[in-house]
Formats: C-alpha cells, structure tokens, sequence
C-alpha cells in the first residue's frame, strides 16, 4: 500500500464493495427485517450495481466527477433513505476531490469528513442514534487521530475500519432514535443497525482497495 | 398558477391522490404524482432526482408546494431541492401536512389564485377541520 491512493484504487475499492454487497445483501436484508422494512439489503445492491454499470464511462474523469457521478447513480436507484444519504456522503465528498487524480492521507480524512458532515445534516442524525453514523464518524475520527500520530496510509485505514467496526457492533445496545426502527423505541435494543453495517463494508472495501499489491 | 408535487412510495398512491385532488381544482392546477423505485422487484420507494424533475415540471414562478409521505420520501423531498435550478429553490415549500387532506385543500385553495404562503399555510394545517369534526384534540 503506497502513501497516496490511486484513481484506478477508488474504481477498485467502488467495484469490490459492489460485490460486497451483493454478499451481503442477505445478511444486510435480514438486519433490516428486524428493525425496518427488509429492503436495505436490496436497496444497497441495486445501487451499487449501478454504480458498476455506470463506471466505464468515467475512466477519463478526475475523482471529483467519479464520486459526482457515484452520488446522482445511487440517488436514483436505491430507493429507501439510504438513497439520499449515501448519495448525499458521495456528493459531498466529490465536492473536495475536484480535479483530483490521487488522494493523499489528509484528502482522504477531509474527503470522508464531508461525505459524514453530509449524512449527518440531511438525517439529523447525531452518534448514538443507531444509524451509519456511528460507524463512519468514528472511522473518520479514527483516520484522523492516526495522520496526527504520524501513522502511514495503511494503518491509517486499518484503524478507521477498527473504528468502524467497533461502531457498528455497538449499535447492538443502542435504541434507534432515526428512520423506521424509531417507531419500535426499546425493541430496537438488541439488534445491529443495517445502515451501519453497510457504511462498515464500504470502508472495509476501501481498505481492500487500498491494500492492493502490497503484499 | 401554483403547482403541486405528490412524491410517495407507491407510484399508484401518488397518482390517485392526485386524482383526488384534481375533483377540486377541475384540471386549473398542474398537479404531478411522482412515485415509487420503477423496479419492478421492489416498487416501494423514492427517487429523489424523479422527484427533482417532477417539482421543475409543476414549476412557474408563483412556486411548487411538494408533499411527501413516510421515510425516505421526506429525505428525497429534501434532496430534491437541492438538484434544482438555484433561482427555482426559493418558489418551492415542502409540506408537512398530511398528504391526501393537504393535497385537496392546496388544490382548492390553489385554483381560487391563494398565493404560495397560504396554501403552504393551509396545507400544514389541513387536519385542523378533521380534528373538529371529529372532537378531537391533539
């Protein structure tokens, strides 16, 4: 794993968690039947499947117009709320990699920060309300504390998808306090949030992304 | 003319609620149902660039009033907005009122030439005449 991440890796890192998905679109569906409306399994795969379709298209583009792209593609194939959020995390994080080719450490942090700012003004969601933010916000904090400490890009990224996994586990304890699984109230105890499960496979994917040929 | 979005999971809901609405407003109002994912394995959802093109097709400049039902459909609603033309963001209001008794009060009230702030007004209250007939207090 080099210092930078390359165009051709965040290509990589947008197909490998399309199939991520898709493996998971099981698990990801039955998540949600337990506290939502069994569909972000689904929902998920069509987006990303789209995604996929639309990538051949983009090779000349700089990383700002990909992740542009990303965006308005899951926007208009998801269909639940994941659509306006996660198209609304790639939106907002194209908006710092315009005309950019590679992305260093810092572009990473501040590209995800953006991504997570978003999602967080459009569901008014905060941390502990069961939702994708409590795996993304602790990965980019994560991400961040490791650049301060002078870590190097791969563990850099390993400890985001630590954070993000540790995140994910402990929507388990939490009530939901966002979307469908609010209208249960203490029922939602005791059940890992789908959302956070799905952004927890996006940054696993990108870590995959990220890795590649360095062994 | 004011003109009125209807964006709900279910493609049919928006369309009858628009035919609903339209037995007040005798075609005076353009009135445009968005709805539904156009997957046929999972018709239930939102679409928030549709929803985009829908309040541009209802658009003139005595502005749009959007309702929306559960869920995504209000962040799609939010989105929405967001991919419009700039000068169009500040003619269009999302409604909080109750989609089927705020769409036929913001028709009626839009084919009598009520101007965007008092349908808006009227809409978000539109459980208020159910409320009394009903005796109920909320």
């Amino acid at each position: 794993m080099g210092e930078t991440i390359s165009k051709d890796q965040v290509i990589d890192w947008l197909q490998r968690a399309a199939q991520t998905l898709e493996e998971n679109r099981g698990y990801l569906v039955e998540l949600d039947a337990e506290i939502g409306d069994a569909d972000h399994g689904s929902n998920m795969d069509r987006g990303f499947k789209k995604v996929v379709s639309v990538l051949p298209a983009m090779a000349d583009d700089d990383l700002g117009q990909i992740l542009k792209n990303v965006g308005m593609a899951l926007i208009s194939s998801v269909g639940g709320a994941s659509g306006p959020l996660y198209g609304t995390f790639f939106l907002r994080a194209a908006n710092t990699a315009m005309g950019k080719q590679v992305l260093e450490l810092s572009d990473l942090i501040m590209l995800l920060r953006a991504g997570v700012e978003g999602v967080m003004t459009l569901g008014k969601a905060q941390l502990e309300d069961k939702t994708m933010i409590d795996a993304l916000l602790p990965a980019v904090e994560a991400l961040s504390n490791a650049e301060m400490e002078g870590k190097p890009m791969p563990a850099a990224i390993r400890s985001a998808v630590q954070a993000a996994e540790e995140g994910m586990r402990s929507t388990i304890a939490m009530m939901a306090k966002k979307g469908r699984a609010s209208y249960l109230g203490e029922r939602s105890i005791g059940h890992q949030d789908p959302g956070a499960t799905s952004s927890y496979l996006l940054l696993r994917s990108l870590f995959e992304a990220a890795a590649v040929g360095e062994q | 003319m004011i003109g009125l979005v209807i964006a709900t999971h279910s493609k049919a809901l928006a369309e009858a609620t628009k035919e609903i609405a339209e037995l007040m407003s005798k075609g005076l109002v353009p009135i445009i149902p968005v709805g539904g994912t156009g997957d046929e394995d999972n018709p239930f959802g939102s679409n928030a660039i549709a929803i985009a093109d829908a309040i541009q097709q209802a658009y003139s400049p005595d502005g749009v009033l959007l309702f929306m039902d559960v869920g995504s459909s209000v962040m799609g609603a939010i989105q929405a907005l967001e991919l419009i033309p700039t000068h169009m963001q500040d003619h269009v209001r999302l409604c909080s009122g109750p989609v089927v008794e705020g769409a036929v009060i913001a028709a009626a009230q839009a084919a009598c030439g009520s101007d965007l702030d008092q349908v808006f007004q009227d809409a978000n209250n539109a459980l208020q005449a159910k409320y009394t007939q009903l005796g109920v207090k909320p």
